[in-house]
């Protein structure tokens, strides 16, 4: 595959540049939105754990908290914190949204955040965890498929010119 | 009736001394008795969840989001007197104008020396730099409040970056939303600045190949939902300092991931141009790149100069000025000063350069040690306050929900003008309602005030 067209044939119109700084958010906001879906992957595959185990979820989640550097007291139990590492990872990609994305993503984020400061970090049953872990997905789902069509499919480029204009 | 007991020596602007609804209210006040309180109370909840979740902030930064307080009950406004109120509002922003023409360009001797140039926004590097079409206020906001006799009189001219046309955007975007039956009561005219601002950045543009940009100073910006906003609405592109160069040729430049693309016209909403964009300045006085607003006209934002206005339209365009404003006091002045400091609990005092409601003394409002404080701080830098007569301005009903009912708040009202480089002049039609907090007579947002939707209604 050739990567030297003309990027300007490719180029979209000015309402659309890919400034420095948008370039710079859109990556960051990928990598917070990357944790966030890790960590609730994480929370999902600690319910599947205990649920097969018939045991508590506890020792599962440490073991994801773990993973994911996220610092629990000593003898607090370790969702509470996943879940405050989980909402400011969303709220960092609030803030890199806020520069870039469109109305509709930043929307997305929202609900988002909305969806986890709603949950109830002390309810570690199997059963609420993977409720839990299965909507926020579905809503991680949504969000980056508007930013999906807002940045990458505005312009109706095929898979080819869009790989061209990202590898410039 | 919802109606509350009136406080004396302000104007309501929705009920009669009586109490009784003016007449433009009566529809409102009959939709709110439908209604009802609870009703009204929870709907504004669910449109400020609303607000919330499409980030319309005031005062984001990274450390905190905040989403910008409304009250959405409509300040209305009849079509006839906003009549008036955009005629002396296009009115004063083509005198302020020819004032920065004469300024700049000139020889200007309306204002004293004594008092222009020692403007902290007056630009000596501006002066003999022609703005494209002469124009150096593009975009102007105005702020008026409605005095005891019900006339709208002029608080402050705001020249350098006015921001909020997009706050009554989204406040008329969520009032209609929220309250539809009470829209379809009134023929409410639509707010829309962006016609007035796609010409005026295509009025600007003389190099077909540059595009138009919104400077923004990032989201540590008090307004960036308007930055963003506006980016979004007009499609034109958000950039920060860093996505902005001056090349080798003195054009300026957008670096993107498809090439580094020429601008012609730079929308700023930073003051400092440099520090965002080293060698801006210079490709603005080269006549590389338009500046909306152009260099140099925050010298027409000082509110000292504010007192020269009336003589600026009568020598400038020979007209008597449509609004008037409150009577001022040059400190420079000798005997003014004598004047201001015997008086000055009965007068409120500014900052020159203050804004966002910041640098404002109200003098019925201080004690005595802060009079005295004030007394001495006037009496050493006369030079950077004004004194000013103090206006009774009206109140408004607005959603109390600590109290679980409807009080009144002052308010007073934010006017955008654009002016293309073509020198029209375009007031859309309404403008940004601001309310005081309980108790207090300063309206702005970074105050602790209130956005409130205002319709401009015709008569049924």
């Amino acid at each position: 595959m050739t990567t030297t067209a003309d990027p300007r044939t490719l180029a979209p119109d000015a309402s659309t540049w890919l400034t420095n700084s948008r370039v710079y958010n859109l990556i960051w906001l990928g990598r917070w939105i990357e944790r966030a879906e890790s960590i609730v992957r994480a929370i999902d595959g600690a319910a599947i754990a205990a649920s097969e185990s018939v045991g508590s979820a506890g020792p599962a989640l440490s073991a994801a908290a773990e993973a994911w550097g996220v610092s629990v007291p000593d003898g607090e139990p370790p969702l509470p914190a996943i879940h405050s590492a989980l909402r400011l990872s969303i709220e960092r990609a609030r803030d890199n949204a806020h520069q870039v994305a469109p109305l509709q993503f930043i929307q997305a984020v929202n609900a988002l955040l909305e969806r986890v400061e709603s949950a109830d970090p002390a309810d570690e049953s199997p059963q609420a965890l993977r409720d839990f872990a299965a909507r926020t997905l579905t809503d991680v789902a949504e969000a980056s498929a508007v930013i999906e069509r807002a940045w990458f499919n505005r312009q109706g480029l095929t898979d080819e010119e869009l790989v061209q204009r990202f590898a410039q | 009736m919802p109606a509350i007991a009136l406080e004396s020596a302000f104007i309501n602007e929705c009920q009669e001394e009586d109490g009784t609804p003016r007449q433009l209210y009566a529809p409102l006040f009959e939709w709110m008795e439908r209604a009802g309180y609870a009703e009204i109370a929870e709907r504004t909840a669910d449109a400020q969840r609303q607000a919330a979740h499409d980030s319309f902030t005031f005062l984001l930064d990274p450390f905190r989001f905040r989403p910008t307080p409304v009250d959405l009950l409509p300040r209305l406004i009849s079509s006839a007197e906003w009549e008036r109120i955009a005629e002396g509002v296009r009115q004063r922003q083509r005198a302020l104008n020819l004032f920065l023409i004469d300024l700049y360009c000139g020889d200007q001797r309306i204002v004293p020396p004594e008092v222009v140039y020692t403007c902290q926004y007056f630009q000596p590097e501006a002066v003999g730099v022609r703005p494209r079409g002469d124009v150096y206020v593009h975009f102007y906001g105005v702020d008026l409040v409605r005095d005891v006799d019900g006339d709208f009189v002029v608080l402050e001219d705001n020249l350098r970056i006015p921001s909020g046309v997009t706050y009554q955007m989204k406040a008329c975007e969520l009032a209609a939303s929220a309250f539809p039956e009470l829209a379809a009561a009134y023929d409410v005219a639509a707010y829309d600045p962006a016609p007035a601002f796609r010409d005026l950045f295509a009025s600007l543009r003389v190099n077909p190949d540059g595009a138009a940009v919104i400077l923004t100073d990032s989201k540590q910006g008090a307004a960036f939902f308007e930055h963003r906003y506006l980016s979004e609405m007009l499609g034109v592109p958000l950039v920060e300092g860093q996505d902005l160069y001056r090349d080798g040729s003195g054009g300026i430049r957008a670096r993107t991931l498809d090439g580094d693309l020429p601008v012609d016209v730079v929308y700023r909403r930073v003051e400092d141009l440099d520090t965002f964009v080293p060698g801006l300045r210079q490709a603005y006085k080269e006549g590389r790149v338009a500046l909306a607003n152009a260099m140099g006209s925050g010298a027409a934002d000082d509110k000292l100069v504010f007192m020269w206005v009336p003589e600026m339209i009568r020598r400038y365009l020979g007209e008597e000025p449509i609004l008037r404003q409150p009577e001022s006091h040059n400190l420079l002045d000798e005997n003014s000063r004598a004047y201001v400091l015997d008086h000055i609990d009965e007068l409120v005092v500014k900052s020159r350069g203050g804004y966002g409601g910041f640098g404002v003394a109200i003098g019925p409002e201080l004690s005595e040690a802060e009079l005295a404080k004030m007394r001495s701080l006037l009496t050493e830098r006369p030079e950077e306050y004004i004194g000013q007569r103090m206006i009774d301005f009206s109140k408004h009903l607005v959603l109390d929900r600590a109290a679980g009912g409807f009080a009144e708040r002052h308010i007073d009202l934010r006017v955008f003008s654009l002016q293309n480089a073509r020198g029209e002049v375009v007031t859309p039609v309404g403008g940004l309602t601001r309310v005081a907090p309980s108790e207090a007579r300063i309206t702005n947002n970074s105050a602790g005030g209130l956005c409130k939707p205002t319709w401009v209604v015709s008569p049924g």
